[in-house]
Order: C-alpha cells, then structure tokens, then sequence
C-alpha cells in the first residue's frame, strides 16, 4: 500500500506492506538513527518524533505514519554541523554506547519545544520513554538543562577539566614510590566534591594536557548524528534473514526432526539442524587460549538442555518468512526429568544434564558439577578455632540479565577473496575469530572480523553466542546472512549473572580483627560451562580478598542446571561476593556492637598489603600474589560519608517521617574492592603511524563497547605525543587491521591496551626526536612535544607537519610507525565506598532507595567525565541487581520475565539521587597512574542497600533482590 | 501462511468503524494500542481497523460530566488542565502512571480500557469516579465500568467511542490512589483508589476499586456499603480489610503471591480511603 507523510520537512511517499512495521520502514528507507531495541515498545530506541511528540514505532504499522509529521535525528543539523541539543549532549558526557542517544535526542527537541525553561523532573519524564542501560541519566538530564540553556541564549559553562602532573614513560618504566603512592589519609576535614589530587612521580615532566582532561568521546559526533555506525545499520543486497527454532522443553532428547515442510516454502534459503552441521566441541565464554573447560557445546545437538537451546535455524528473504519457517519445522521431543536448583542438581538421583560421550572437562557429569574450585592460604580451621567468635551466614544471589539495548546481532558474508566475514556486536573479536574457526571448518586466516560500535554489553558479548549460527547459514547458502536476536530471545537464550548460594565462615576476635575466612559457593551455570569457572574463581577472589586476612579457604562448585545459561556480566562474580561478605561484615560489626565502617577499616587492605588468595585463584593459573601498590580507600569512605550525610543515622528524628507513619529510614554502607585486568593473561596491543600533517592513525584491538575506550586510548596517545586529541585518529576494531586485543572484559582496557598505546606512542616519539635531530642538527637529549611541535632544550622548535613530511619525502625516508604490546602481571585493585540511603515501608515491604553515593579510587581517571559516566551508569544497573531485575521461571523452567518492562530495569524518571566521587590515587603500574572504574560500581549497591534496610528495620536479608513481598515477609508479617 | 494483517481499514465514520468490528468479528482489530503493548505480530489481525481522524481523541468537559474520546492519547489525559481542574488531577496522574512517555504519546485511554491486563490504575480511577463506556457496533451500548472486564469481546461491542466521566458524582471530592510495585515506575503489582465525599462529619457516597497484576480491575461494593454514612473519625480500615478479602480472590503472578497481592489490596484500600477522606476534608 502507498502512504505519504511528511519526514524531516520533506513530503515523502513510500510503498508498505500493510504488516510491515514503521521501524522496518524507516530502516529500510536508511534512517539508521531509528534504532531496535525490543518489540514492545519498552526501550524507545526506535523512538522518533510524531506529530511532534516522541513515539516508538516499533509497536506501529508503517501505514499508521500515512499523513503525518515525522522527524529523526538525521534531519536535526546539516551534515557537518550540530544542533545545540545534539552539541550538549557531546559536551557533556552523555553518550556512552551511543545506541539511545538518537532518541534520547529527540525526546529533548520534543520537552524542548513544549518548555523552554524545564525542570529537572520534566526532563527525566521527558526521558523516561527512552531506557539507557550506560549513563544512569545522569548526564542526559544534565544535557536537557544544557541544551535548554543554549536554545534560550543563556550562558553555560565551560566543562570542568583538570590536567595531573605526571611521567611520560610507558609503564613500568618510571613510577612513584610507596610513599609518594600514597594519597588520601584519616579524610578528616574533607569536602564532597570530586578531587583530582595525584602525587605526582619524581621524574614527572609535565602537567597533562589531554590526559585527565574530560574530553569528548571521540565518537560522540556520529553517534549523536545517528549515523549508521553499528553492526546491523548496513544494507548489503541479497542479504538473508535468520531466524532460530528453540527448545520448549527443559530437557529433552530430539527423537526426530523434520525440516522438509519448511525448506519447501519459497523463499526459504536453508533449514539447518543437528544432523546438517560438524559436532565440534567447544565453551562459547569469549576467553583466552585456551578456552578453559568444560567444553560442553555444539553448534547444533540432538539434546535440548533448557527453554530456549537451540534446535534449529532457518535462513530466508524475509524475516516473516524465516518464522513462518520455523513453524512449518516438525520436531518430537522425548522429555527428559529436569532439574532447576544447583544444590539439587548435585544430589543422587538428580538427572544428568550432559550425558554425551564427547564434552571435554567436565568435573563430575554423574552430579551436574562442571567444575569444582579448592584453594586454601594458611590454617583456616585451625584460625576459626583460635578466634573469639565465629560466625556462619548463608546469602543467595538470583539470575539477572545484561539487558543490553542493542540485541545480539551478527552479519556473515562472504567478501572477494573468498573469505567469510562476520560483522557482529562482540565485545572480543578476536577471541570470536579463533574460536568460530574450528566450528565452521575453516582456518583462522579465512575469516574476518569486523566489530563496529557497540551498544552495550556489560559481558553478554564477552561471549560466541550466534557468530556459529550466521556463519553457518552463509556456508550453506553462499549469500549474506543476518541474524539478530528478539527481547525475547535475549532473555530466553542469551547469557545472564550467575545465581549463588555463598555460605561464609568468620573468625573474629572480640577487638574486631577478622582472623579467618572460608567461603564456599555453589554456582548455577545453567545448561552450558561457558564462564562458570572463572566467574567463580573471581567470586572467590573477591570473597576473600577485600579485608586483611592471612587464612583462608575458597570451595566452590560449578553446577548445571536446566535453566538458560550465565556468563559474563559486568562484575563478574565480585557482585555476588561482595553482597554476601559486605552484609557479613555489617552483622559481625551489629553483633559484636562495632561501628560498622570502622570494623571495616581496621581490617581494610592497605598500600604494601599482599593479596594472598590472588595467586591461587588467578585465571592464568598460579602467579604471584598480588599486592596494593595504590589506595585513596580512606578518603573514598570519609567523602562518601559526607556526600550523603552519614552522621543521620545517630538521629532518631530522622529515622521516621510523621506525616507517613509507616516508613522507616536507613543508611547502609559497602566497602568494594575489584581487580584491573588479569594478571598474567590479559594482553593489548597498539599500532601507531604517523600522517603527512602531523595526525597519527591509532590501530587498536580493544574494543568500546561504550565505556569512553576509544576516547582514553586516544588520550593517552596524545598526551604522550603532544598533541590535541583531535590528532589522534583512532580505530577499533578488525581482525584484518588492528593488532590483537584480548578484548574488552575484566575492567582491562585503559590499563592493558592504554599500556599498549603508551609504549607505542612513547616509541613513536622517539621516532620523531631522532627525526628532529636529524632537521636540526642537534641531540635529542632535552627534546619534548608540545603543541604539535617538537621543542630542543635550546628552545628550537620544528612542528610535527615538518617532521613527518621530512621523513616520508625527504631524506632518509620512512614511515614513524611503531606497534607495541602490554601484559602486566599484577591487577592493581581500584578500590570504592558505597553509601545508600533508603525509605522502607514497614506495612507493605516497599523498598525505596532515595540516595546513592559512591566514592572511587580508580587511580588517575584518565578522563574525569567518563570516569563519572561509569560509575553513575553502574549504580543504576546495580540498582536494578538489589531491587527489582529477576529472571523468573515457571514450574517447568521457562522464562516469564520475557520483556523489558517485566524485567524492569530503571527509567530516567525513578532513579535515585546519585552522586559519583573521584577520589584518585597514581597506581605506578597503569599509564599515567591509571587503574579500572568500569565494574566497581556493580559491587557495593546491593550490600549498601541490605545494609540501609537493616538499619531502617532491623532486620538482615540475606538473599536478592529486595522486592516487596521479600522485605514483607522478612519483616514478620 | 500469510502475515497478519493483510489489509489496514480506513473508515470514513465511527458508525462504518463500529459496524466493521461487528461484521468482521475476531478477524478485525483495532489499531490503537493500551498501555501494555504486546509484538504487533502477536495482536495483529487479518483486517487492521485504522481509527485516527474519526474525531474521538478529546476531552470535552461539561458542568455535568468529562467525555473522554476513546483514541485519546495517555498523554493528554496526563496534560489536560480542565480534567486536572474537573477531578483534581486524580485521572491526570493515574494516566501518567500507565506507561513512559513515548507509549502514553501513542497509547489510548481506548486501548487502556479494553486491555485488562495493563496497569490498572487509570480503570480504578474512573470506576471509583462512576465511568461509564460508550460503545458503537451496529447500534450504541452504554456499558458501565464495572461490567467492562466482565465478559464480551471488544469487537462483539464495537468501538469504544469514549467514556463519561460523572461530575455530578460527590466522589471528586475527595480521592486517594496508591500503588505498590517493585521500583516506583513499575507496573504496579496492587493498587488501589478511593473517592468520597464527607458531609457534616460523614462520609457520603464512597467508592473503592481496587486491582493487582492477578486481577483485573474491580469496585468494592462491600466497603461502599460498610462506609457510608459512617463517621469520618469512626470508620476503621479492618472493615476495609474484611471488606476487600471478600471482594477479590487475585491470583499467582511472578511478581507477587495471591495472598501478598490480597493482604496488601487492603492495606492500599485503607490508606487510599484515608488520603481521599483527607482531601475531602475530613
């Protein structure tokens, strides 16, 4: 049918299918900006304006545009320029993964147009059709306000930017000693505001500047334009739409499988299933060589393991017609017993999950343990028998999802060469590259891949989730193929957060020093190995290393159940320890009548302090035991404590609310400690070339996948070679072009490939004194880069431009280029303090979390903004992970949180107060003192808010998330 | 197998619309959405009956009543300064907590009403306002609120054409709506809404709705009758308790158990009748 509506000013009239959705029709008309996200209009990504008003067209037919009014972002500013709403959203940070910004964008220009002077609840309302799973809205509605402030002609301010005194050597080369290591004190006298106070080391040269400076996102631009930056924002002709068959059954045996019916409906290009495809084992977690067992997946099996395995795919012309497909596939199932709980899974008689005779290590199939962990450091039993008092909790923590706002998506094709390449949203191209190889038959030199922008991930693309699949379908039929996941299918078959049962064991003595700790754990991997190990071995780490304590013991066991299976998920397994110890350490501090955050401090880790449990439960296997080379973890606990306003809690007046007698007010506290990378494993890499004009190429493996990487990477290039970041042209990434990265996982990136980056810029810089010397006859000695010039100690100068057309055209010729890699054998621990503030109701169990602060020591961040943009982002996520996000199943094991709206995670308009504190120390092992930010935030939320309710209430809840009905019944009704 | 819908329907009239519900029967569906929006794929029918530019999306208010068109968006409800003034913002902020933004921008007070299983807050504000719907089929059939949930397929009716909101009805007076859900945005998993009127230290006209995620929307003539005529100060939530536990048997969600759901159905009641008491100036 033919429609007309008017579209960015233009009329426009378009040929619909009457079932065609306006998403689909403006993607297919290119407006890229139109993004998906769900399929019910939950997310408001694909949100444009109608009529003015902000409206999500995946839940419209297209027909229903016909006479209308819409706008997109590409019709906001011409091509190179920005409108002032699409400027403020650069300039303050509020682009991370970049995927909602398009919406985001309009949702202002439509509040904008209505009120010129919003507050700041108009805007969140305004904002609250459009999810973001990275910013937390903080610096959105910060943009709303700057950007109202522009469109009125009033003046705004310039965005705050500091510059830290600091070495220009790569690292290792040069740092600062202990004490000089050491910032931050008893925090006595400390104000709430962010501080940027590094030591600076003793060969320091410079105060920076571009590094700790709060420089826009270096991709902000054509992410605010909503240019057709991610994977699925392609038109490649004759491209094939995939679909998937999944299981309906939480185990079962395929007894037959008929595809005839629907590889006889026309335009369906191929129906594969297990019989079609090589049984190759393999663990699909996106990790290193070797990827660590249990190898317990095919690409396709005949055994279903839970709702929502895989059975089949289907490749068609259409999408309709690939799910017309799967209806016509013919499948008997033979319905096996199924086990949902892993401490039953473990017990005699529980079914077998994976009775195959070809997976590769696992534990003890016969008890559904993929793996089992047993480390001890020093006498555990024998410290818990010397200690005064001993105590023994269980906590459990429940199966939440990453909830990405771009789905999986993947496109395979074959290029000229004859070479299949996979365009795919992954946060570890490489890692997908090797691993899909063996899969699909071929080499790794037959395959490339390609990762453009991200949006989001948080660990659920740490994974080969459908790369397999896609590329299996290309094999089969020779012709491009994409294959996107639903809402639907990103809950029922994708990956999630380990549920665990912790049950802690603590000895301590009655002046409160903690004596010893044993941990043991119980970890529901669900259906498939995949990160199980290491997520726990992390759960372990954090578990047992946060506090001073010289014995202790770490059992865990991986065990599978028939539920969908858990991965990698921001944190990775130091949430789930963290709740548990940090709600142990608040009833020990109750029971023995200690204050809480001075309990903790006394046995807080400290600069020089070993970290035993690390080199033993390392994921490169034994390394050497790590040790705090920095900590501001004081002044993070004293400017927390400010921020919020900790004194309260002595004040009964403010515990209770007279006009609403049934609410009880509570603070609670969390002290968080996370890793840096994984020491020993962990490696980055970085190709650096300099350009005829002085700008350089910067080639990196990592991979943004909205974090501000690019950005920091970027920064930490410029700094070095003395130039504005506008010099460095930055890409990420491609396995054909860009050196390897492990990827971007375990908080590692600005640390290991912004080493990376510093050495070869440091090389780089070398290259080009040797280059001046040469032009002007003299040493190198003294030289530095400044201002897009090279500066003698004789105050000679010659610019960058002059420098590089010298050494490609003129004499001597070459290219200044260098390529370098970074490993670190030590994971400098960022350390944090988290404060909640809460309103329970004492009649129906509500939870209302009213507050939330979070001061940081994340070393020097590298940029302050971005910085911030994690740990606010975080919060909220973490927010979720205490309160109201679950992956709730029926009786029979499928999946009833199948929406987002369901699921819920948080909207602009209901998140708390949130203030994110830097309070950075120089770690000497990080370029330019940095060390991680990105997981820290999902540590402390939970405990900090278990903590509030138990001050609130009094009572302890050991177990998440804190829902009504939970609190209700906890507190005795 | 072809892909629903195969046609999208344009009529000329509200009578042309209502009669091709009728006709087309479970064929036939409506393009307009509630506030729970499932895949179109999902909802879509064979005949898509496409009712913008029928002239049934504004609030006309009266000294007497507020007719409410069926295709008019949440969000006016939300904006409409004579609806705020009419009934003191109780159907303005029930309607804001139907959905976000951009959903309340395309969702219908329409689509709200016949899809029970959405939030539930603005059907218990316009049962304890005394609505009633006004349908066209092959003729026009007035339906009181209350029976709305209680059998008959939309189409079977026809076009919801709009809603009658009484003004004459004491009941914005005074009114209270409260809600429980997981995070203050969330589809509420309880709640509850009162409006009454007090008269020389009585309470007058009562009425009391209440609803939770397993259970549609539902008046509490119990309570009504236990309340009126009692006391201001006299009246106490236990007969609301007692009252309510014989009104609503809800069921399991995965949000909530039944029993939390009708333990907390009464709490809500109480504390929605104590503010609308409150605000009626008791």
């Amino acid at each position: 049918m033919k429609i007309q509506f008017t579209l960015n000013g233009e009329k426009v009239e378009a040929e619909v299918a009457p079932e065609e959705k306006l998403m689909d029709a403006l993607r297919r008309m290119q407006l890229w900006s139109v993004k998906h996200g769900c399929e019910t209009g939950d997310c408001g990504a694909c949100s444009v304006l109608i009529d003015g008003r902000l409206t999500p067209t995946c839940v419209m037919f297209a027909a229903q545009a016909d006479g209308h009014e819409l706008e997109t972002v590409e019709g906001m500013a011409p091509r190179h320029e920005l409108h002032p709403i699409q400027q403020a959203f650069v300039d303050t940070g509020a682009i991370q993964c970049g995927y909602c910004t398009p919406a985001m964008v309009l949702a202002t220009q439509d509040l904008l147009r209505r009120v010129s002077d919003p507050t700041e609840a108009e805007c969140r309302e305004a904002l609250s059709g459009v999810l973001c799973r990275c910013t937390g809205y903080v610096k959105p509605v910060q943009a709303m306000l700057r950007a109202a402030a522009m469109l009125r002609g009033d003046p705004v301010p310039p965005i705050e930017s500091e510059g830290i005194p600091v070495s220009l050597e790569p690292v290792g080369q040069a740092g600062p000693d202990d004490d000089e290591a050491q910032v931050g004190g008893s925090g006595t006298a400390v104000t709430t505001q962010p501080k940027v106070d590094v030591r600076a080391p003793a060969t320091q040269q410079t105060i920076t500047q571009v590094v700790a400076h709060s420089e826009p996102k270096v991709d902000a631009v054509k992410l605010v334009k909503g240019r057709p930056v991610f994977t699925d924002d392609m038109d490649l002709p004759g491209t094939l739409h995939a679909a998937i068959l999944t299981s309906p059954h939480a185990h079962a045996r395929i007894k037959s499988i008929d595809t005839s019916r629907a590889k006889a409906l026309s335009g369906v290009e191929a129906v594969l299933c297990y019989k079609d495809v090589p049984r190759v084992p393999y663990a699909s977690g996106g990790q290193s060589y070797p990827n660590p067992h249990p190898w317990d997946q095919v690409s396709l099996d005949s055994k279903v393991r839970y709702v929502g395995d895989r059975v089949a795919v289907v490749a068609a012309e259409t999408p309709e017609l690939a799910r017309q497909a799967l209806e016509l596939i013919d499948v008997e199932y033979e319905v096996l017993p199924a086990v949902f709980d892993a401490e039953q899974a473990m017990a005699d008689g529980a079914p077998v999950i994976h009775d195959e005779t070809d997976v590769v290590g696992i534990e003890d199939a016969q008890r559904n343990i993929a793996v089992k962990l047993h480390t001890e450091v020093g006498d555990v039993e024998k410290a818990l028998a010397g200690a005064d008092h001993v105590f023994e909790r269980t906590y459990r923590v429940h199966q939440v999802q990453q909830a990405h706002i771009e789905p999986h998506v993947v496109v395979t094709y074959w290029d000229d060469d004859d070479r299949l390449v996979i365009r795919t949203s992954t946060q570890v191209p490489f890692h997908v590259r090797r691993m899909v190889a063996p899969l699909l038959g071929l080499s790794v030199k037959q395959i490339r891949v390609i990762k453009p922008r991200i949006g989001g991930g948080f660990g659920g693309k740490q994974e080969m989730l459908i790369e397999d699949l896609c590329g299996h379908l290309t094999l089969a039929t020779g012709r491009p193929v994409r294959f996107e996941y639903t809402r639907d299918l990103e809950f029922s078959s994708a990956r999630s957060r380990h549920a665990q049962m912790l049950r802690y064991r603590a000895g301590v003595d009655d002046d409160g020093t903690l004596k010893g700790l044993d941990l043991y754990v119980v970890e529901d991997t669900g259906a498939y190995g995949t990160h199980g190990m290491t997520v726990c071995g992390v759960t372990g780490q954090r578990g047992l290393a946060t506090y001073r304590c010289e014995d202790l013991r770490f059992v865990g066991d991986i065990v599978y159940t028939n539920k969908p299976v858990a991965g990698a998920f921001r944190g990775y397994g130091a949430p789930q320890a963290e709740f548990a110890l940090e709600c142990l350490m608040e009833e020990i501090a109750a029971e023995l009548n200690l204050d809480p955050v001075e309990f903790r401090m006394k046995n807080s880790l400290r600069v020089g302090d070993p970290i035993a449990i690390t080199a033993e439960l390392g994921e490169a296997g034994r390394v050497a035991a790590q040790m705090v080379t920095s900590s501001t973890l004081p002044e993070c606990v004293a400017q927390g404590a400010a921020a919020i306003n900790w004194d309260r809690r002595e004040s009964p007046e403010w515990r209770v609310d007279p006009s609403r007698p049934h609410i009880r007010r509570g603070l609670g506290f969390a002290m968080v400690m996370h890793g840096t990378a994984i020491a020993g494993l962990d490696m980055g890499a970085a190709s650096l070339k300099m350009n005829d004009d002085g700008s350089f190429n910067l080639l990196v493996g990592a991979t943004d996948l909205g974090t501000g990487s690019d950005t920091v990477l970027a920064q930490i290039a410029a700094e070095t070679l003395g130039v504005p970041l506008e010099d460095v042209l930055i890409y990420s990434s491609d396995t054909d072009f860009t050196p390897f990265d492990v990827g971007a996982y375990a908080s590692s990136t600005t640390y290991i490939s912004g080493g990376a980056v510093q050495k070869a810029a440091a090389n780089v810089r070398k290259q080009i004194f040797e280059r001046a010397a040469l032009m002007l006859g003299v040493g190198v000695d003294g030289m530095s880069l400044k201002d897009r010039h090279v500066i003698t100690q004789d105050d000679l100068s010659v610019s960058l431009e002059k420098v590089a057309l010298h050494s490609l055209h003129t004499e001597d010729q070459r290219q200044i280029m260098s390529t370098a890699s970074h490993m670190s054998m030590v994971s400098p621990p960022p350390f944090g303090a988290q404060y909640a503030e809460v309103e329970v109701d004492m009649e129906t169990g509500a939870v209302t979390v009213v507050n939330l602060v979070m001061a940081v020591d994340c070393g020097t961040p590298i940029n302050p903004q971005g910085a911030t943009g994690q740990i606010e982002g975080g919060l909220v996520q973490a927010l979720g992970y205490a309160v109201s996000e679950d992956m709730v199943y029926d009786e029979k094991g499928a999946i009833q949180t199948r929406r987002l709206g369901d699921y819920r995670i948080f909207q602009a308009d209901e998140v708390p107060e949130i203030q994110a504190i830097l309070v950075p120390s120089y770690e000497p092992n990080g370029p330019f003192g940095a060390k991680a930010v990105a997981e820290i935030p999902m540590d402390g939320v939970a405990p900090a808010v278990a903590n509030a309710i138990r001050d609130a209430t009094g009572v302890q809840i050991r177990d998440l998330p804190f829902t009504p009905e939970k609190v209700w019944k906890a507190l005795g009704h | 197998m072809k892909s629903a819908p195969g046609e999208i329907l344009r009529p000329k009239t509200l009578e042309e619309a209502g009669s091709l519900l009728v006709k087309l029967g479970s064929e036939a569906g409506l393009l307009w959405l509630g506030a729970r929006v499932e895949p179109p794929e999902t909802w879509a029918r064979a005949s898509m009956i496409d009712i913008s530019g029928l002239g049934i999306d504004t609030i006309n208010v009266t000294d007497n009543e507020v007719v409410i068109g069926g295709a008019t968006p949440l969000q006016s409800l939300v904006e409409d300064q004579a609806l705020e003034k009419a009934f003191g913002g109780l159907v303005n902020a029930a309607a804001r907590r139907l959905a976000h933004y951009g959903l309340r921008n395309l969702a219908t007070i329409g689509g709200a009403m016949t899809s029970p299983s959405g939030p539930p807050e603005l059907a218990l504000a316009l049962l304890a306002l005394g609505s009633q719907a006004v349908f066209v089929g092959t003729e026009e059939m007035i339906v009181p609120l209350t029976a709305l949930w209680s059998g008959g397929e939309e189409s079977g009716r026809g076009l919801l054409k709009e809603l009658h909101v009484p003004r004459s009805s004491a009941a914005h007076k005074g009114w209270g709506l409260e809600w429980l859900a997981r995070s203050p945005m969330d589809q509420a998993l309880v709640a509850a809404c009162a409006a009454v009127e007090v008269k020389d230290g009585m309470i007058v006209s009562p009425r009391l709705a209440v609803a939770s995620v397993g259970m549609t929307p539902r008046l509490v003539s119990q309570a009504d009758a236990r309340l009126t005529g009692a006391s201001v100060s006299g009246w106490t939530s236990d007969e609301l308790v007692q009252s309510v536990g014989e009104a609503v048997a809800p069921e399991y969600d995965f949000r909530a158990s039944a029993k939390y759901q009708k333990d907390m159905m009464a709490r809500l009641a109480g504390r929605a009748m104590a503010a609308a008491l409150k605000k009626a100036g008791a």
